[in-house]
């Protein structure tokens, strides 16, 4: 692993609140809500445990009093409150599976298609559709997120909603390209969520997505 | 390409300040170097921000001081010459070409005449940037005819037409780079053109429906001159949304990256510059304030 302080930005003998900080900061950044149905996701993924792994890793080692360790950073300890509290390794968000009763094989295997990545194979299947029902419309809409063709996402995510008003995914969906796809983002020059504190941070993003999860 | 691309200077350092104006530079004595005095002509702000983005080394890049034609007497501090320079004035010159062509193309009697002569110009140049990148070359030639097309059957999707245009951006990523940084500059420049494109589309709306010519925002929102009101205002909404969902996934792919000496720039321009011009832009403000603009900037 790579020295933990330069993964943080931070010098050595920064203070452990300019630590705590400097990680807050980092994992605002590359937070999973921030990367939802985005090609990258993985990238930002890989990104966010690297700044885990070196934050557990500098609290660590201060709280022994210890010299730097390199190798034990991966491993369940003690100061790993935020990893499986509030930044988590995992995402809040669990790409394609919902769960319902009566799904559809055919919308099952275009879900997997688009958690894999695979673009077009889930754009033939949707072709192949006997109907387009709403959530063929919802499914539509995602690939074209995926591609970056962020009009059509709308009208697809739109025609979903109007089609089953009561379905929170496709809400949600809807609800967050009506905010330009900006969920809670600090992007340098309008940053300001700084002192807010983690859980309120995370409220309000729950807020913005529409409140129907958690 | 147009010249959208421009950082936020208030919220430059003055350092930082001064390594756009050498890159700049930079950009001017490379196409200079590479394709003779003429091409020269073809520096453009929207491939200096790609010299940025192309350029892979870690530090400051090299300066020196060099005279030029709008500077002759008193020396600008210039960047040498680097791999990202040397990319972005191929992609100018191949740019330049295909959009051309394609004027040449869709042009009828006098108006033919311009694109002729410049071709002819520019003739060197041209043979030389496709000797050079004959992938790149292809992968825009086939865009720039997709697009086309496009254009000729009144596309009413802003996402097809700009898609074409998104991938001549990511086209110009070089395919030795490390997946991870290509993967996140591709989408970076994905976005980026697909904002160019849109932007450039509300700019010139007016215009295009003065002239009968194809314009993607007219398409999608079946826009005519004589439209009430209402309709232009939810179309100008739509579009301010789509435009800035954009810049925002430019944003978090720009954070995956690796620009060293460059990255604040690089945020500068993404974060502050970008939201500037589409303010410009869509409050009708950029064309009156255009040439102001270009000439603030070429103070210094």
């Amino acid at each position: 692993m790579n020295d933990p302080y330069s993964i943080l930005g931070i010098s050595p003998d920064a203070s452990d609140d300019e630590v705590k900080r400097a990680y807050r900061a980092l994992a605002r950044k590359y937070h999973p809500d921030n990367y939802q149905d985005n090609p990258l996701a993985d990238l930002a993924e890989a990104k966010m445990k690297e700044i885990n792994e070196a934050y557990e890793s500098i609290t660590k080692m201060r709280a022994g009093g210890g010299a730097y360790h390199t190798s034990s950073a991966s491993g369940s300890s003690s100061s790993g409150a935020y990893r499986n509290g509030t930044y988590g390794g995992g995402s809040s968000y669990n790409g394609y599976q919902q769960q319902r009763g009566n799904a559809d094989p055919l919308y099952a295997r275009v879900r997997n298609a688009i958690n894999a990545g695979d673009i077009y194979q889930a754009e033939s299947l949707l072709r192949e559709a006997p109907r387009q029902d709403a959530e063929w419309f919802f499914l539509q809409g995602s690939v074209s997120y995926r591609k970056g063709w962020l009009d059509e996402a709308m009208m697809n995510y739109q025609r979903a909603v109007s089609m089953d008003p009561g379905n929170v995914e496709y809400r949600q969906a809807y609800n967050m390209m009506q905010q330009g796809g900006q969920s809670y983002r600090t992007n340098g020059y309008n940053a300001g969520a700084d002192a807010m504190d983690c859980c309120t941070t995370l409220m309000c993003l729950n807020c913005l997505c529409g409140g129907g999860r958690c | 390409m147009f010249g959208y691309v421009l950082p936020s200077k208030e919220k430059l350092s003055e350092e930082q300040w001064k390594h756009y104006r050498a890159t700049y530079c930079g950009l001017c004595h490379t196409l200079k170097q590479r394709y003779g005095f003429w091409a020269q002509f073809l520096l453009n702000y929207d491939f200096t921000f790609l010299a940025l983005l192309l350029r892979t080394q870690q530090q400051r890049p090299c300066t020196c001081c060099k005279r030029c034609l709008s500077s002759p007497y008193k020396g600008r501090t210039v960047c040498e010459s680097d791999p990202g320079l040397d990319a972005a004035a191929d992609i100018s010159v191949l740019l330049v070409y295909w959009k051309l062509k394609d004027q040449l193309q869709d042009e009828r009697g006098i108006h033919r005449i311009l694109p002729y002569l410049e071709l002819g110009l520019f003739h060197h140049s041209f043979s030389k940037a496709k000797q050079k990148n004959p992938d790149l070359n292809d992968a825009i030639g086939s865009q720039i005819t997709a697009l086309s097309a496009l254009e000729r059957e009144n596309c009413p999707s802003i996402d097809r037409t700009a898609d074409c245009f998104g991938h001549i951006m990511t086209s110009m990523v070089p395919s030795d780079w490390d997946e991870a940084s290509r993967r996140s500059v591709e989408q970076l420049l994905y976005h980026l053109g697909r904002w160019i494109y849109l932007i450039d589309a509300w700019d010139d709306l007016d215009e295009d429906l003065r002239h009968g010519h194809y314009n993607p925002v007219a398409a999608r929102f079946q826009l005519s001159r004589t439209e009430d009101p209402c309709a232009w205002e939810q179309a100008k909404e739509q579009m301010l949304r789509t435009v800035e969902h954009s810049e925002h996934l430019a944003v978090s792919a720009y954070h995956l990256g690796n620009f060293g000496y460059n990255d604040p720039l690089i945020e500068n321009v993404l974060c502050a510059g970008l939201g500037m011009v589409r303010t410009l832009v869509f409050s009708g403000e950029w064309k009156k304030r255009y040439r102001q603009k270009k000439q603030e900037l070429n103070q210094l």
